[in-house]
């Protein structure tokens, strides 16, 4: 075995060596035909309905995969835990019929300003200019003397 | 048998292009598809790759201005295309750009138009574990004999280049044998 590897080898380097392949019966003879048939098939003015079919291509197999999905999960369901469907569906009926009662309650549940809000809010509130003259008013009104005394005091 | 120059002519003809064009096809399929095929290894691949060879060929050859051989440029032509299918094989194999080109050789064994034995399998091995530029210029020169002179127009790189890449590349291959026994 090693010494065929040699050989191999050895031989190589004088002279060129045939590479172990071989190809099907009759592939060379019909090469020119096929090559041909590409090429005509390449040139060949694609319709506008081709044109549309390939790009409408991936979206229906994004809707082929859905649909696929839906079938997978929905099958299976439908067949082995009917109850559990039929469940769900009553749920989902009782959601979808609203009352007036529910309307008033999600009319007043809407009003979610805190008295917070309302103060902090600086668009709500309103700007009073004072002049010195009512603000000593005030003062005065509000605070006897002795407060007014203290409080130059301090 | 039709020269060069005269398909050449023919192919410029409209009337006569598709005829000339078949001819160009009959001439050279043997010799690209063994070019191809030694770079590819498995004959589907061979196969796409000398149809799109041709294809490519005939799409541009208006644009051949013929300032290399025609048989240089179909090789050069061939040769991208090969280089090109196993960069996308690559890919499609998530097999990094530095890794050995193992990968093509997996399936070899196995293929039913593959006609070595084991030790022309392990030569095919220890050449698909060299870098895609050396086992071009190993494949040329060791299965086609195809002189540096000629392979310096193929693959656009001196002679000097070209020897030193084979040179390494017969080291590479008899260490790799070597180290099989």
């Amino acid at each position: 075995m090693m010494n065929k590897e040699k050989n191999i080898w050895t031989e190589s380097q004088n002279q060129p060596s045939k590479p172990p392949f071989k190809v099907p019966d009759g592939y060379f003879d019909t090469l020119e035909d096929l090559i041909e048939a590409r090429i005509a098939e390449e040139a060949a003015p694609v319709s506008s309905k081709g044109k549309l079919i390939r790009m409408m291509k991936p979206m229906l197999a994004m809707a082929a995969s859905f649909a696929l999905i839906f079938m997978l999960v929905y099958y299976p369901l439908s067949v082995f835990l009917p109850n559990y469907l039929a469940k769900n569906a009553e749920e989902a009926a009782d959601t979808a019929s609203v009352t007036d009662d529910d309307l008033a309650i999600s009319y007043f549940s809407s009003f979610t300003h805190s008295y917070y809000d309302l103060f902090s809010s600086e668009e709500e509130t309103p700007e009073v200019e004072v002049d010195e003259q009512e603000m000593l008013d005030y003062l005065a009104f509000e605070m006897n003397e002795a407060d007014i005394y203290a409080e130059l005091i301090n | 048998m039709k020269s060069d120059q005269q398909i050449l002519a023919e192919l410029k003809n409209e009337s006569t292009q598709q005829a000339a064009f078949r001819d160009l096809v009959s001439i050279y399929k043997e010799r690209l598809y063994w070019h191809v095929r030694k770079i590819v290894l498995s004959h589907d691949d061979a196969d796409d790759v000398l149809q799109n060879t041709f294809v490519k060929v005939w799409r541009n050859i208006d644009g051949f201005r013929e300032e290399s051989g025609l048989f240089t440029w179909l090789f050069r032509i061939a040769t991208n295309e090969s280089l090109t299918f196993l960069s996308q094989k690559k890919k499609r194999a998530f097999v990094s750009h530095d890794e050995t080109n193992d990968y093509i050789i997996e399936n070899l064994q196995t293929d039913p138009y593959f006609d070595g034995d084991d030790i022309e399998y392990r030569l095919q091995k220890a050449i698909a574990r060299l870098p895609d530029k050396q086992r071009l210029v190993f494949n040329m020169r060791y299965y086609d004999d195809i002189k540096y002179q000629d392979m310096e127009k193929i693959l656009e790189t001196s002679a000097g280049a070209l020897k030193a890449s084979y040179h390494h590349a017969a080291k590479k291959i008899e260490e790799y044998l070597k180290s099989e026994e």
